[in-house]
């Protein structure tokens, strides 16, 4: 079966009992969500400037989820394996960084210099990132290109345990701060605060749409600017130079690419290396947005990345960027608006996660995969 | 050319991985954990100064260093195996003396918190001074690397003798404390020269015949009996207590002082099997004739550690020589068949006595380990139940299930929400209140049902939730069920964690006050009544419950589910084509597994008298995995040795059990790395009459 499957034939009934039943139950859970929501927002319990802060926050955790997303998006692309250690990636990338920062701020560099000691920052947690995801690539998944498929999913669990255990037994196990940043646009900057100006690190700043009152830090949107600079640069590299076309060839097909010349194995790194960068800068973006780094940070943002590369559709570039922030809107939004309380806030990407398997596994941008691929 | 183009390489890696091991304050935290106790003569003179994990530690690296960078150019000869693994000690020994030499100068504690000042640690060889101890240092990795390279110039069966002594040592020197007072010398070497004396009585006799065989063997346990009981008797001496613990202060099993006639009589019994597994083992298929003997070989050591006050150099040395002599005795490992006929044939009634005597094993283990290890081998046992689960969904069945632990928390939460007292079984006042008015819970009120009531229904609704989650993900590749399960596995965590829950799950505080089980045979015996409390008492219950689970999956491998399993595993849409029920055959994996899940979560929860949200996290599927995978897919002894190694080795290290998880992630991607099927991969499954090529002989089974 490797013609994809038009929306018609996935909608009829009746010759699958398994689909039916699970088109059902979906079907009566999606409907009951829908009652609470309208439910909430007609008695007036979520309004829609709730729904604006959902969407501004989210738009920002999103971008972060989609950077992440793709470098499983990359790998998975090339390799068809979740690249389960990617999460430890991302948080080797905020953990390197942390010191990289926190040398800046002792030095008083980052007081002095602020954008470039950030970018700097940026760019080591970036560069730890790439450096382990190399690593990992040589010593625990190239070994295993043509084992059978258990295997390198085994090892990727193996290596992401190692990774983690790596950083708790060196750096300890509790969390650390980033160092509090401010970043002041337009004006001067009075200890903390600062003048006739925007922090956009820091500050938080009340704005009132339609009745109501909402917060808005300005670090939010320029966390979604980064994200979508690099995203676009992605894209460029992947669909309009020679090496994005090698690497499209190698996800199509291996061996055939391998007869037109193209070095297998240098793509498949160029891939983790992509993915790598990305989950590096997402990861200090996150982590100047979290402030808090730890050994165990990387585990929800990496399984949520992956809820929203199975989104966008697995192996999808664009549809990692897009499902990434989409889950963040949904994720951020979603809890309030049907009145559960922020401790369940992690199972709502969960409930997405199960509810696009039963209704398309293929994801939302429904790239046409294989069978054998979803 | 000498010098190996690789041993840079790798020696470089070895020095990176011991720096690191060393910034992680491996060779500091580890000083106070004697592997070898300090030796004074008479005058108080300290004769040896002992030996601590870390210098073991330390010590094993720099070998291992050697002997990996010799490996390579093994072929070259003598000489450059010495010399390449000089080299790569040097490397190492280098790496750390630059690292000492780095923490003198910086202070690196804001980034590596772990770090101590190595001036306490072993890579300071009991020097005072920076100086003299790098020279210490790097003298003794070129010594240590030198031997290590030298070690990949001994034969197999050398090699291997040395690899046991070296692991013996490490093994019970770390586990000393701990395991001795086990067993007394005298029953041990009682047992042994009954098991021994049997296997080279019929090795001299050369019968053939498996019935011959084993007269001989229950002769010769028997002539051992006697002789230990006129010992007992003429010398007066109230050791000769088979089976008894001398640690635990009352056996509760087989409490067997040489006195009276059927307390003799059980004695000589039980020598009298191990006389006849001894005269059999070498009929009973290579894993357990091996097995047999390094039984008699811990046995052996057991004795000796009991006999001793602490690990002293000559209590080790023995230790060794007996591991030593057991390895040299065992035919190499590779390939089944060999010169000395072990292995070669394989009789039923062999196999069948030595699994007879495995059971009574198992049957008097609590009586004789003590509380402690009594409670580790329980927790073994929940682990062995939920492996043997896991075993059917990615053994058999190639899934792969990685919140094993939601299933395993449902079993047990369920078993706790119906056995608890609470507000409605105890007429609107809560279990607090009774407690607070000085009275106890268990006697004012009971839960809804009784253990034995709760534990099917417990059972059945692990059982139906994780075929519930497979359902989502039938048609899609295993990748997303381990992401799904795993999902999973957190929001369970997560819902019984939460306050949404907590009047009916107790949120972070869990379920206390859970009752044991209660075994009610006074319909027989009106004295037949007793609570199931301690840990000794339960874990027969936990050994029927293994025993049990052990069979269904054994049987089930062999059945049209058992291959439909393997089919799908091996390739799903060949099984479909070939007209399996693709669908049916994963919910039924799904289900059976998350009910072996479940049914250790029951279990868990009543041993422990309490659940908590802490006990049910992610490390619980990956402890699981790890053992199904280090032990071998798809095979049942396999779980037993993974459980062993995995949970019961590091239960009782305590000390050990930081790097617990580390360890386990390293051994997964070494596993899969160099040996994906396992420590012991199961065998190939039978063929059936017809399948077998009619022309060609049956295959030796």
């Amino acid at each position: 079966m490797l013609k994809s499957i038009p929306i018609a034939g996935r909608l009829r009934f009746g010759n699958d009992p398994v689909q039916t039943f699970l088109y059902m139950a979906g079907g009566a859970l999606l409907l009951f969500f829908a009652f609470i929501a309208v439910r909430n927002t007609l008695t007036g319990a979520y309004g829609i400037d709730d729904f604006l802060q959902g969407i501004v926050l989210g738009l920002a955790q999103g971008s972060i989820y989609a950077l992440i997303a793709l470098g499983y998006t990359l790998v998975y692309g090339v390799l068809m394996m979740i690249n389960f250690a990617h999460s430890e990636v991302f948080m080797g990338g905020a953990y390197i960084g942390f010191f990289a920062i926190n040398a800046f701020h002792e030095s008083g560099f980052l007081a002095e210099n602020t954008l470039v000691a950030l970018l700097i920052t940026m760019a080591i947690g970036m560069l730890a990132s790439v450096i382990l995801a190399v690593l990992l690539e040589r010593i625990a998944y190239r070994p295993l290109r043509n084992a059978p498929r258990l295997v390198p999913l085994i090892t990727a669990i193996g290596a992401s345990i190692t990774l983690q255990q790596i950083f708790l037994r060196l750096f300890g196990g509790g969390t650390r701060s980033y160092p509090v940043v401010s970043l002041c646009i337009g004006g001067t900057l009075q200890g903390t605060t600062c003048e006739g100006g925007i922090d956009i690190m820091q500050g938080r700043y009340q704005v009132e749409v339609f009745g109501g009152e909402i917060v808005i830090r300005p670090l939010y949107f320029v966390i979604f600017f980064i994200a979508l600079i690099l995203m676009a640069a992605l894209w460029f590299f992947v669909q309009r130079t020679k090496v994005g076309k090698a690497m499209r060839a190698v996800a199509e097909d291996k061996n055939t690419a391998a007869l037109m010349g193209v070095n297998v194995d240098r793509v498949i790194v160029l891939t983790f290396v992509l993915g790598a960068l990305m989950a590096g800068a997402a990861a200090v973006l996150f982590a100047l947005y979290n402030r808090q780094v730890s050994p165990f940070m990387g585990f929800t943002p990496g399984v949520k990345a992956f809820t929203a590369a199975v989104l966008g559709g697995i192996g999808n570039v664009p549809g990692a960027m897009a499902g990434g922030v989409l889950l963040g809107v949904i994720e951020s939004a979603a809890p309030q608006m049907l009145g559960l309380p922020s401790q369940l806030e992690d199972v709502v990407a969960f409930g997405v996660l199960v509810l696009i398997l039963i209704f398309r596994p293929t994801g939302i941008f429904g790239e046409v995969l294989a069978k054998k691929k979803a | 050319m000498v010098f190996g183009r690789s041993t840079l390489r790798l020696s470089l890696y070895a020095a990176l991985i011991t720096v690191l091991l060393a910034l992680s304050n491996l060779f500091v935290a580890f000083e106070s954990r004697t592997v070898l106790t300090v030796v004074k003569d008479a005058a108080g003179e300290v004769v040896f100064a002992g030996l601590s994990f870390s210098q073991l530690s330390l010590y094993i690296a720099l070998v291992a260093a050697g002997f990996v960078a010799a490996r390579q150019i093994a072929t070259r000869g003598v000489l450059s195996a010495l010399v390449n693994g000089v080299i790569a000690g040097l490397i190492v020994g280098a790496g750390l003396a630059l690292l000492i030499v780095f923490t003198e100068a910086v202070d690196v504690r804001f980034v590596f918190r772990n770090f101590q000042p190595l001036s306490r640690s072993a890579l300071y060889l009991g020097q005072a001074d920076a100086g003299a101890a790098i020279t210490a240092l790097l003298i003794l990795s070129a010594v240590l690397g030198g031997v290590g390279g030298l070690m990949t110039q001994l034969s197999a069966r050398v090699g291997r003798v040395v690899l046991g002594g070296i692991s013996a040592l490490a093994i019970f020197g770390v586990l000393q404390s701990q395991i001795d007072k086990v067993m007394t010398l005298s029953d041990a070497v009682t047992l042994a020269l009954a098991f021994g004396g049997a296997y080279f009585a019929v090795r001299v006799s050369n019968t053939h015949n498996v019935r011959t065989r084993l007269l001989i063997g229950v002769g010769v346990g028997f002539g051992i009996a006697l002789i230990m009981a006129g010992l007992a008797a003429f010398t007066g001496m109230e050791r000769g207590t088979i089976l008894r613990g001398a640690g635990s202060l009352e056996p509760t099993l087989l409490n067997l002082p040489l006195q009276g006639a059927f307390h003799v009589g059980v004695f000589a019994l039980i020598l009298m099997l191990v006389g006849a597994a001894g005269a059999v083992a070498r009929d009973a298929g290579r894993l357990l004739h091996d097995g047999a003997w390094y039984l008699i070989a811990i046995t052996l050591m057991l004795g000796v550690l009991s006999s001793q006050r602490g690990f002293s150099p000559i209590t080790a040395g023995v230790v060794v020589a007996i591991m030593c002599a057991v390895l040299w005795i065992l035919p190499p490992i590779a390939g089944t068949p060999n010169a000395q006929g072990v292995g070669t044939t394989s009789s039923a009634t062999s196999r069948r006595t030595l699994y007879l005597l495995g059971l009574v094993i198992l049957l008097a283990l609590p009586g004789f380990i003590g509380l402690s290890l009594s409670n580790t081998l329980n927790l073994m046992m929940i682990y062995i139940i939920m492996g043997v689960g896991m075993n059917v969904m990615i053994g058999y069945a190639g899934l792969l299930d990685l919140g094993y632990v939601a299933s395993f928390a449902i079993g047990a939460y369920t078993t706790g929400l119906l056995t608890t007292p609470s507000m409605i079984t105890c007429g609107g006042i809560t279990p607090d209140e009774i407690k607070n008015g000085g009275l106890i819970v268990s006697e004012v009120c009971t839960g809804l049902l009784t253990f034995w009531e709760a534990w099917p229904i417990a059972i059945l609704v692990s059982a139906f939730v994780g075929m519930g989650l497979g359902v989502p993900v039938l048609r899609l590749r295993g990748d997303y069920l381990a992401i799904v399960t795993l999902g999973f596995g957190e929001i369970i965590n997560r819902l019984v964690n939460s306050s949404t829950f907590k009047p009916l799950l107790g949120g972070p505080q869990g379920i206390n006050n859970i009752p044991v089980p209660t075994l009610n045979l006074s319909f027989i015996n009106p004295a037949w009544n007793s609570q199931l409390a301690s840990s000794n008492e339960i874990y027969y219950l936990f050994l029927f419950t293994v025993a049990v689970g052990v069979l269904v999956v054994l049987r089930l491998a062999n059945t049209r589910l058992g291959r439909a399993w393997r089919a799908l595993r091996d390739d799903e849409d060949v099984a479909e084509a070939t007209g399996i029920h693709l669908v049916g055959a994963k919910l039924l994996a799904f289900g059976i597994s998350s009910a072996f899940s479940g049914m250790g979560g029951a279990l868990f929860g009543a041993s422990l008298q309490g659940i908590y949200p802490n006990s049910f996290t992610l490390n619980v599927s990956i402890f699981v995995l790890c053992l199904v995978i280090v032990g071998g897919m798809g095979s049942i002894p396999a779980v037993f040795v993974g459980a062993f190694v995995l949970i019961g080795f590091p239960e009782v290290a305590r000390e050990l059990q930081d790097y617990r998880l580390l360890a386990f992630g390293v051994l997964l991607v070494v596993a899969m790395l160099s040996k994906p099927e396992g420590i012991l991969p199961p065998r190939p499954p039978k063929l059936s009459e017809h399948a077998r090529p009619k022309t060609a002989p049956a295959a030796g089974d």
